[in-house]
């Protein structure tokens, strides 16, 4: 599970220095850590290192990360979403087509919806998943009128309009 | 003002995610605000700190203005408000009050309600900035007309049943 920068501070709530090996085989082994501040942490890579970066993997991690964090209410007065919503959300990302859209915001709403945020400068779409195998947008897109619609199976994946939206290409 | 947000939905921009204001608030329970005239700097100090401690992890807590006439403005397609306010004052919290859709939409269509709420809301800031020096008897007040309300509740109800209502 990928932690985010918040888990990592609090990991290392401590006053000592902290040492880091950055573990990259393909590099050849661990990497030289030049420097280290409150906020950053400058690791010297080869010229030759790939970065590589799996938007499916990430959005999958991004639901692991909130169903940890939701599995105890956050808010006063809310509801946590069920197994069933985040089931249903990991199915929903296999099925986008992530080579030629934006990668959505994902968040928990306080009546246990599972949410798909996409915002650009010329269009937003809102998604959600209660976790009853279905799921409703909004999408709004300047000089297009928008596509409202409810009750969407969720191995129907995003219509192809919806996502036209949100092109990357 | 919304008194608690959720970190997650705090934007790095001043903004909002939509999931800040949940469909079920929106379209049934009343999206919770308190009224700032009827509530003071300490109060929601106070209730932060009831939160935080349950939360220990929250490092900041901010608060989200809410300018009330933008939402009550009428929708300039329909000429009606897409939201209504309401007065849901409870016995210790006088300033509650409800954001709520002012008719029956389905899932998809308060979605757009809700992003064009959104809309309307400016930056979140700290809970200092929201309160001004004049607004120190806010909760005294509220609770002042919580009394009021309940004393002249009697006799509102002899009033009616003599008119005949």
């Amino acid at each position: 599970m990928r932690y985010t920068y918040d888990d990592f501070l609090n990991t290392f709530n401590a006053p000592a220095p902290v040492y880091l090996r950055f573990d990259a085989s393909s590099a050849g082994g661990s990497l030289v850590v030049l420097d280290q501040g409150t906020f950053a942490v400058q690791i010297n890579v080869p010229a030759n290192y790939a970065f590589t970066s799996n938007p499916t993997m990430d959005l999958l991690d991004r639901l692991a990360e909130l169903k940890t964090k939701y599995s105890t209410a956050w808010l006063p007065n809310s509801t946590q979403p069920n197994d069933k919503a985040f089931q249903n959300a990991r199915e929903f990302v296999s099925t986008l087509p992530l080579h030629r859209m934006v990668k959505p915001a994902i968040h928990v709403a306080s009546d246990g919806e599972v949410n798909f945020q996409w915002s650009g400068a010329d269009f937003h779409i809102d998604l959600g998943f209660y976790g009853n195998g279905k799921f409703s947008f909004y999408g709004a897109k300047e000089g297009h009128e928008p596509i409202i619609r409810d009750g969407v199976p969720v191995k129907d994946g995003i219509p192809k309009d919806l996502a036209d939206f949100a092109s990357a290409v | 003002m919304r008194t608690i947000l959720d970190p997650d939905h705090l934007g790095p921009d001043g903004k909002l995610a939509s999931a800040a204001i949940s469909l079920e608030d929106i379209r049934f329970r009343g999206w919770s605000v308190d009224r700032k005239y009827f509530t003071s700097l300490w109060r929601v100090r106070l209730s932060h700190y009831r939160w935080k401690k349950k939360k220990p992890k929250v490092r900041n807590i901010y608060v989200l203005p809410v300018p009330v006439h933008d939402i009550r403005r009428p929708n300039p397609t329909t000429g009606q408000p897409d939201f209504v306010v309401t007065d849901t004052a409870m016995l210790l919290n006088p300033a509650h009050a409800a954001v709520l859709l002012s008719g029956p939409h389905g899932e998809g269509a308060a979605r757009g309600f809700r992003n064009n709420l959104l809309g309307k809301l400016p930056q979140y800031v700290d809970l200092t900035q929201a309160f001004g020096s004049t607004d120190k008897y806010g909760y005294l007040r509220g609770m002042f007309k919580q009394v009021t309300t309940i004393l002249a509740s009697p006799f509102r109800n002899i009033f009616r049943s003599m008119s005949g209502f």
